[in-house]
């Protein structure tokens, strides 16, 4: 570890109120950044319109594997009430009469469906968040910041990160202290 | 074949001597036996058992024959049936046992048999688990101090010798036998062979349960050896029961029950119905079938019967006109104080109307007058040869039970052995005889032969295994005369001896075997009777004595019923009538006890008996127990609950039982039923019940009065299988009087609403392609004997559960009987019993509601059960509208009466008679009525190899099967000639719970009444 | 209406005292999981830690006998085990109601309790779920009940509402501990943030999932939440439904009764509520938390429960007119005779033996909470304390009265019985308890039992006022005084 060299990530700036990151946030938007984010210790409203955000999109995900529950569904008890061929040698089908009833009575499959398609949905909507907000990720060099642990307090925080094209060393610092800031620092990595 | 592989002789002689030491093996290994190839398997299959190999696979020693569907003689899987015959006391009754690879499983009615016509009993289905009580006798035992100690059957031997030599001398003076009734030819000749060689010896007879009114009866009235009367109902139009169980406890009860039911199955409404009437004390199943039921003490139907015979002759009837005159004249007026005429004179009026046509039958708890009363009155009716008949009288033992007893008790000073064949008399003896003193006495050397180590062997020096009547020869007459061979259908799992075996043993007969001796008796009888084989369709060229042997095994039957016109004269019943003066009247402070035998446990010979003693009593539902029965007046004249312990007290004999309260029993009359309270049945017998022995004197075996009885204050808890008597006004078990059927020919259907007409949601299950299985059950005909029941239960493999496992309601009957009060007279209300067991219904509740699928229907449309496939999740049962789902809360294979307990090993005798085609189920699962669809499918493979489509009747349900009146039909409803197709046509048939839309296939036949219009009462 | 709008019954007034900072509530609540546990929390903890030891003994012996060590029967077939059932997975209701039908009206005063609910609800679904696995008679085969497929070619049976039930409650659990999961994610930063030793941090970190509160996360979430709140509504609403579907499908009298859907959810949210707010005002008073859970929060609860009440009290009332108006003397019988007693007595006079089960629920169901009309037991904790358990036994006896009291006598009155309990039903029952506490304990000792974030959410001048902020653009930083909502 002796010899190893560090080079910036990103800027860290931190804000005691609403209102200040949320001037803040619209100072870096009008700047035109767009690697760089707001960290609040809640979901705070009006945000989106601060930061310039594109609605999400989570919701389709969630409806596409609605449908596939409720699909897989309808499939499952056909095939294994009403029909009697064989798929992929799972075992066939296997029609039998049950209290004088039709094998494929429909009435009687609605709830499954319903329940498998709301399953679906769900597990659905967890993962695909997970997914797109590219979480879990533990080793994000932000926590190398001290201050940043009151992020999950009552303190907001503006990172800009050393990706963005418009990044640079001086010109960035100089736009986040025009937000005056409660503290700002430039936090680095390790280069591996 | 299994067997050959054990098949080295020196083997097959150790693993025999294990299995029973000396007896018939030790000849039947010698050299000689083992090249002949059946006696080669009997020996290697004992080995079999002995080894622990596949159950137990035994022939029996002599050749026996299969019933008419004969398999190859021995193919594995596939059961044979044998025809042999049980005994009734001095009755029989011939059955058919199936047997599964050599072990008998099930016991089924000969249609051949007189006596049985195809039906059988509680008793006779129960016998098959008596065979296999895991607490039958094992071996020869000695007294040693106070115990009984196993000895060899060599010791025994030994014993049998010095006995003989001790009595050659003396004549045999000193020297007594003891045996219960019996009905075997074969043992009264070997009886004769002991007397001849002891001249001096002296036989005794006693049963608790007997027939000495009857015999007195017919003693009053004929000379020489008398002939009790027999009867066919069948041909009866007006019969009248004076204390006559004679569908329940009567012997015969079984031939009676198919034929009554012919003269009741009425289809149309303006078919002739018969008509009865009941006079009695206790409510039995004769009661419930009445069409009149008059309560009445004991002691008061003699009276009753004697004022009937008045009003008949008052109404012109010669033969009677002479009997009453004389008796008027004796005792002043006809005395009809007391008796409503309203009863009596329609009741004349009837019997007159279908004089020939009708019959009166005395009570076998009735004194003797009664039935000599009861003779007159069918004669003077001109129903001698009509519908009454008498058996030629062969049995020359004329001394009665009673007789029998007291004078053994006598001159007890006089003997110094005393020899019982069977019997339990320490246990069921008349109080005052105080047997175990007899016993008791010093320098008597007592022999008691018995199944089972009873009260008795426990009291006597020596005790040896008596045999079950199932595994050795032996022959039997019944009351109508009819002979029949008792065929063996296993080799005796313990040894032992029949009792003929031993008289010929002790006779120094040179025949010792069993077969031998029955052949020689049997020789004899088969030369005087020629004709009725001829009639029997033997033809002339077979008239040889192996071929007629042959046929009487192969049927069943060896004689058939024979006939005699006894000379009879009133002298002394005029002479009996004239005694008895005054009626005998009960009161509050002058009660009435009769004792009846229990209808499972029948006098106690069945006491260890698991089925039996799970069986709901047929009137009172108790399960485990008995108790003291009294009508609901009665109870609050004693300010008795139910279930409150009783003190009887007679003298210093004291019995203390619980009290049951009966509608419809008589009025301070209580009713004891015997065969309980035994302390050396068995370990399932042991201390069940209350026994009521010894308030039993010789001198009131049936019914006797001058018992006080204290109400104790302690509870006792009396289990029943059915805890709600009545049916809240709901068409469940409907019936309707003759009348109403006239008016109204389709009652049934209308009280109960059959939505089916209402078109379904969706399209139905189409099952008018192959066969159709369904049943239907006349509620015209089933008495609620319980039959039925029994044989469900021995052909499923039906588990017992326990007392208070019955109490919290988990008895596992797939069959049970409903019996429901009806009426509003809570004193004399009637009573409707109804079996129901699964009705497969088409759209059955239970199947949608399985989620394993464990429950579904076949395309014969029956509701079938997977148990591999059962989870247990119980849904079906709640969702079964007719609760016949049955559930193994626990494994009771392993558990009886003792929920916390751990698992009990299951006795490996009982594994035996378990059939081999109905899984056992084990605990967890679900089961239920199958209509005993292995029978269905063994039915299909057999008519499938002879390539035609099934008969109506190829197939029989255990129940159906069983039931004595012939009240369940089942059978293909696709084929029109079935029976049950016809029954399911009849107007008065219904469908049970039908508005619920499960459209079951086992439909109801409605009962109807018959009441007399002229009498109004109980109808 | 925007999410800041305040609920008109509360006024302009917040539900938190004035002046409470973002950092007082993250003291408070996640100081519980930091500082020593209170007495009282280990006194209940190894309370409720034995009775689970019961249960195992309990369970232990009903495996190795069979179903017969419970009371259960010939005609009731089911009796204490699917009372138990229905009982937990009723409460199991009150928690997704909470989060997510509150959350979708926009109900602020729900965040004070939410968590709290959903913990409930998951550990109430899991004592529900033991039982229909414990209840059958062969339970190593429970595993038929699932489609596997398998060389016989044997399938489940999906026309059969105990396969509804086996879809519904996984499904409900799965997704309830999703919802779950995913609100807390927030505050195991906050935790992870807080964390003074190593392992702490680890451990909270590990299942923060490296949440760092950014605001591009934030509005996936906040759509991905207001998507399970969604589903979970219906979802909710359906599984007692499907529950309610196990008699109400079936033929017996009293329980095949189309009312049931709607009546078995509001019974659960009724029981659902009670329970909240027992261990509500337990927790509440134990860990001090009187400042986020006001006297506010606790009368708007008690007012819910009156307007539930009344609702179960009319389904029961419903019940007598159908069965009344349908003429079926069946139905008539079990209501009647069986339930209400001398409404029909049989041939002999008697009462139905079971009928002082029925009163127990109506007094504890319909009556008790009528004193919710007063606001002064609205506000007093030892009155709704009381009240809240009563309703809870009242709701037990509810599932008690219809599950036995149907099936003891029915439609054959040869096949009547009666239901007596054994030890071992009590001790199961019992023992349920003990996995239910014990869960919850360590909940509440090592989770935010509040949900951190959504509070903070919920404090004045919590979020910016863009348009003032664009209309001046320089101006004096307000961060003490409260921005007035629109």
């Amino acid at each position: 570890m002796a010899n190893e060299t560090k080079k910036p990530a990103l800027y860290l700036a931190e804000y005691g109120t609403p209102n200040a990151i949320a001037r803040a946030a619209m100072r870096v938007r009008d700047a035109g950044y767009q690697k760089w984010d707001c960290h609040t210790p809640y979901a705070m409203h009006g945000m989106d319109e601060a930061m310039g955000l594109k609605p999400t999109r989570i919701g389709y995900i969630s409806f596409i594997f609605g449908m596939i529950g409720l699909a897989t569904a309808v499939f499952m008890m056909n095939y294994t009430n009403a029909f009697s061929f064989n798929l992929l040698n799972i075992g066939a089908g296997y029609p039998l009469v049950v209290g004088g009833k039709p094998p494929g009575a429909f009435p009687s499959m609605v709830p499954i469906i319903f329940e498998l398609g709301i399953l679906l949905c769900g597990l659905s909507t967890f993962f695909g968040l997970l997914a797109i907000i590219k979480l879990p990720r533990h080793n994000h060099p932000i926590f190398e910041s001290e201050r940043f642990e009151a992020a999950s307090d009552d303190r907001f925080f503006i990172s800009i990160e050393v990706g963005d094209q418009k990044f640079n060393l001086d010109g960035t610092k100089a736009l986040l202290e025009a937000t005056d800031p409660i503290s700002l620092e430039l936090i680095e990595e390790e280069v591996r | 074949m299994l067997e050959d592989k054990n098949a080295d002789p020196r083997e097959l002689q150790q693993l025999a001597e294990e299995e029973q030491p000396g007896g018939f093996l030790t000849d039947l290994l010698s050299p000689k036996a083992l090249v002949s190839r059946r006696s080669f398997v009997q020996g290697s299959s004992i080995a079999a058992l002995a080894a622990g190999l596949q159950g137990c696979v035994r022939r029996p020693e002599n050749e026996i024959l299969p019933y008419s569907k004969a398999p190859e003689y021995l193919v594995p899987g596939v059961p044979s049936h044998f025809a042999t015959v049980t005994s009734r006391g001095r009755d029989s009754l011939g059955v058919v046992v199936t047997n599964h690879d050599g072990r008998p499983t099930k016991v089924e009615g000969n249609e051949q048999h007189t006596r049985s016509l195809g039906g059988t009993d509680v008793r006779a289905q129960a016998y098959i688990w008596d065979l296999y009580d895991p607490d039958r006798s094992q071996s020869p035992a000695q007294r040693r101090g106070n115990a009984l100690a196993n000895v060899t059957d060599a010791d025994f031997d030994k014993a049998l010798k010095a006995l003989v030599t001790k009595h050659k001398g003396d004549e045999g003076a000193g020297l007594r036998f003891l045996a219960p009734i019996s009905n075997s030819p074969s043992f009264r000749r070997m009886r004769g062979k002991v007397v001849e060689k002891f001249p001096k010896a002296r036989f005794h007879t006693y049963s608790p349960i007997n027939d000495d009114n009857a015999r007195e009866g017919a003693r009053m009235l004929m000379q020489g050896v008398p002939s009790v009367p027999f009867y066919d109902h069948s041909r009866s139009m007006v019969t009248l029961s004076l204390g006559a169980d004679f569908l329940g406890s009567e012997p015969g009860a079984v031939a009676a029950g198919r034929r009554f039911a012919q003269t009741r199955g009425i289809v149309s409404p303006d078919a002739p119905m018969s008509r009865l009437y009941v006079v009695e004390s206790n409510l039995t199943v004769t009661g419930t079938m009445a069409d009149h039921r008059l309560r009445m003490a004991q002691a008061d139907i003699g009276w009753f019967a004697r004022v009937l015979m008045f009003v008949l002759a008052a109404r012109g009837v010669d033969s009677l006109k002479q009997v009453a005159d004389i008796v008027q004249r004796g005792s002043g007026s006809a005395d009809l104080e007391g008796l409503d005429l309203t009863w009596l004179t329609p009741l004349a009026d009837d019997l007159l109307q279908n004089a020939g046509r009708s019959m009166v039958i005395a009570g076998a708890g009735q004194p003797a007058y009664v039935h000599a009363l009861a003779t007159v009155i069918n004669g003077a009716l001109g129903n001698f040869g009509a519908t009454t008949f008498f058996g030629s009288a062969i049995d020359t033992d004329d001394s009665t039970s009673r007789a029998g007893i007291t004078e053994l008790a006598k001159d007890a000073e006089a003997i110094s052995s005393l020899v019982m064949l069977g019997g339990n008399p320490a246990y069921d003896a008349p109080a005052d005889v105080k047997f175990a003193d007899l016993l008791g006495r010093e320098g008597l050397t007592s022999v008691h032969l018995s199944t089972h180590r009873n009260e008795t062997s426990e009291l006597c020096s020596w005790h040896a295994p008596l045999t079950h009547e199932f595994e050795t020869w032996g022959d039997q007459q019944s009351l109508d005369g009819s002979v029949a061979i008792q065929q063996p259908l296993i080799a005796p799992l313990y040894g032992g001896r029949s009792e003929i075996e031993f008289l010929a043993a002790l006779a120094g007969d040179k025949t010792t075997s069993g077969h031998d001796i029955v052949r020689e008796t049997q020789a004899s009888q088969l030369s005087k009777d020629t004709k009725a084989l001829l009639d029997f369709g033997v033809s002339p060229a077979d008239l040889n004595a192996d071929a007629i042997w042959r046929r009487a095994l192969h049927t069943g039957v060896l004689l058939n019923p024979t006939q005699s016109k006894p000379p009879m004269s009133f002298a002394k019943l005029v002479e009996t009538l004239l005694l008895l003066r005054t009626r005998q009247t009960v009161s509050k402070d002058n009660l009435e006890v009769s004792f009846e035998p229990d209808p499972a446990l029948w006098d106690g010979v069945h006491a260890n008996n698991l089925w039996a003693l799970e069986l709901p009593s047929p009137m009172t539902k108790l399960v485990w127990d008995n108790a003291a029965l009294i009508s609901p007046a009665t109870s609050e004249a004693l300010g008795v609950k139910k279930g409150q312990m009783l003190r009887l007290t007679k003298g210093d004999a004291k019995v203390e039982v619980p009290a049951w309260i009966v509608p419809g029993h008589a009025d301070y009359c209580v009713t004891l039923t015997l065969g309980w309270g035994r302390t050396a049945a068995g370990r399932y017998g042991n201390g069940k019940g209350f026994d009521v022995n010894p308030l039993r004197t010789s001198d009131g075996m049936d019914f006797t009065n001058g018992v006080t009885i204290e109400v104790l204050g302690e509870a006792y808890t009396l289990v029943q299988t059915q805890t709600h008597d009545r049916m809240e006004g709901r068409p469940i078990a409907i019936d309707a009087t003759l009348d109403e059927y006239k008016k109204e020919p389709d009652f049934a259907s209308y009280r109960s609403v059959d939505p089916v007409s209402t078109p379904p949601l969706w399209k139905q299950q189409d099952y008018s392609e192959g066969y159709k299985w369904g049943m239907a059950i006349d509620l015209n005909g089933c008495t609620g004997c319980n039959a039925c029941v029994i044989a469900c239960q021995s052909e499923n493999n039906i588990p017992a559960v326990g007392k208070f496992e019955v109490e919290r309601g988990r008895e596992m009957h797939w069959l049970r009987i409903d019996r429901y009060f009806v009426g509003d007279d809570p004193n004399n209300p009637d009573v409707a019993v109804q079996p129901v067991t699964c009705q497969q219904c088409e759209e059955a509740p239970c199947e949608n509601v399985c989620p394993v699928n464990a429950t579904t229907h076949t395309p014969e449309g029956l509701n079938d059960m997977a148990y591999n496939r059962c989870v247990g999740t119980r849904y079906c049962a709640n969702n079964c509208p007719y609760k016949v789902r049955r559930y193994n809360y626990l494994d009771w294979h392993g558990h009886l009466d003792d929920e916390f307990g751990w698992f009990e090993e299951f006795p490996e005798s009982r594994k035996l008679q378990f059939n081999p085609n109905v899984t056992v189920r084990m605990r967890g699962v679900m089961e239920k009525c199958t209509y005993c669809v292995q029978r269905i499918e063994e039915g299909k493979i057999a008519v499938k190899r002879e390539g035609r489509k099934l008969k109506d009747g190829d197939i029989k349900s255990a129940c159906q099967q069983a039931c004595p009146t012939g009240a369940i039909a089942f059978g293909d409803l696709n084929d029109p000639k079935s029976t049950v197709a016809k029954w399911l046509a009849v107007n008065r048939n219904y469908k049970l719970l039908a508005e619920i839309g499960t459209r079951p296939r086992t439909s109801f036949l409605a009962r109807i009444r018959n009441p007399n219009p002229k009498l109004k009462g109980n109808g | 209406m925007s999410y800041d709008a305040p609920i008109k019954e509360l006024g302009e007034t917040s539900l938190l005292p004035e002046g409470t900072t973002r950092n007082d509530v993250t003291e408070t609540i996640a100081g519980v999981t930091e500082n020593p546990a209170p007495r009282g929390w280990w006194f209940l903890f190894l309370l409720s830690v034995s009775v689970l030891g019961v249960m195992g003994a309990a369970l232990a012996y009903l495996f190795i006998q069979g179903i017969g060590v419970w009371g259960n029967n010939a005609p009731v077939y089911w009796a204490w085990d699917i009372t138990n059932f229905v009982w937990w997975i009723g409460i199991g209701h009150a928690g997704t109601l909470i989060s997510a039908i509150l959350f979708l009206f926009r109900q602020k005063w729900r965040t004070s309790i939410n968590r709290f609910a959903e913990a409930m609800t998951v550990f109430a679904v899991l004592c529900a779920g033991l039982f229909p696995a414990i209840h059958t008679g062969r339970p190593w085969f429970d595993y038929y009940l699932f489609p596997i497929p398998n060389q016989m070619d044997m399938w489940p049976n999906f026309k059969s509402p105990l396969m509804w039930d086996v879809f519904a409650v996984s499904t409900y659990l799965t997704i309830s501990v999703i919802f779950w999961y995913v609100g807390l994610i927030p505050d195991l930063a906050t935790l992870r943030d807080r964390s003074k030793n190593l392992t702490r941090k680890r451990v909270y970190g590990f299942f923060a999932l490296g949440w760092r509160g950014a605001h591009r996360h934030w509005q996936h979430y906040e759509r991905a939440y207001l998507i399970f709140a969604g589903i979970s509504t219906p979802l909710v609403l359906s599984v007692h439904s499907v529950v309610s579907f196990d008699f109400a499908t079936s033929i017996v009298p009293g329980w095949h009764t189309t009312i049931f859907p709607p009546y078995f959810v509001a019974g659960a949210v009724f029981s659902g509520f009670a329970l909240v707010m027992t261990l509500m005002l337990i927790c509440r008073s134990i860990f001090k938390l009187h400042n986020i859970v006001t006297i506010k929060h606790l009368d708007l609860m008690n007012k819910f429960m009156l307007g539930v009440s009344l609702l179960v009290g009319y389904a029961y009332a419903m019940e007598f007119f159908i069965a009344w108006y349908s003429a079926n003397p069946y139905e008539q019988w079990v209501f009647f005779h069986n339930r209400l007693g001398w409404g029909q007595l049989d041939s002999k006079g008697n009462l139905g033996p079971l009928w002082w089960a029925y009163y127990a629920m109506v007094f504890c169901n319909v009556i008790v909470p009528q004193i919710f009309w007063f606001k002064r037991a609205r506000t007093s904790v030892p009155i709704m304390l009381i009240a809240s358990i009563l309703i809870n036994i009242g709701m037990w006896f509810e599932r008690f009265v219809i599950i036995v009291t149907s099936t003891y006598r029915d439609f054959l009155p040869s096949s009547w019985g009666m239901f007596h309990p054994t030890l071992i039903d009590i001790l199961t029952y019992l023992g349920t308890f003990g996995l239910f506490f014990t869960l919850f304990l360590l909940f509440v000792r090592w989770l935010p039992m509040i949900a951190i974030a959504e509070v903070k959410g919920n404090l004045p001048g919590a979020h910016p006022d863009l348009h003032a902020l664009q209309a001046h653009d320089e101006e004096p930083d307000a961060a003490a005084a409260p921005v007035p909502a629109e």
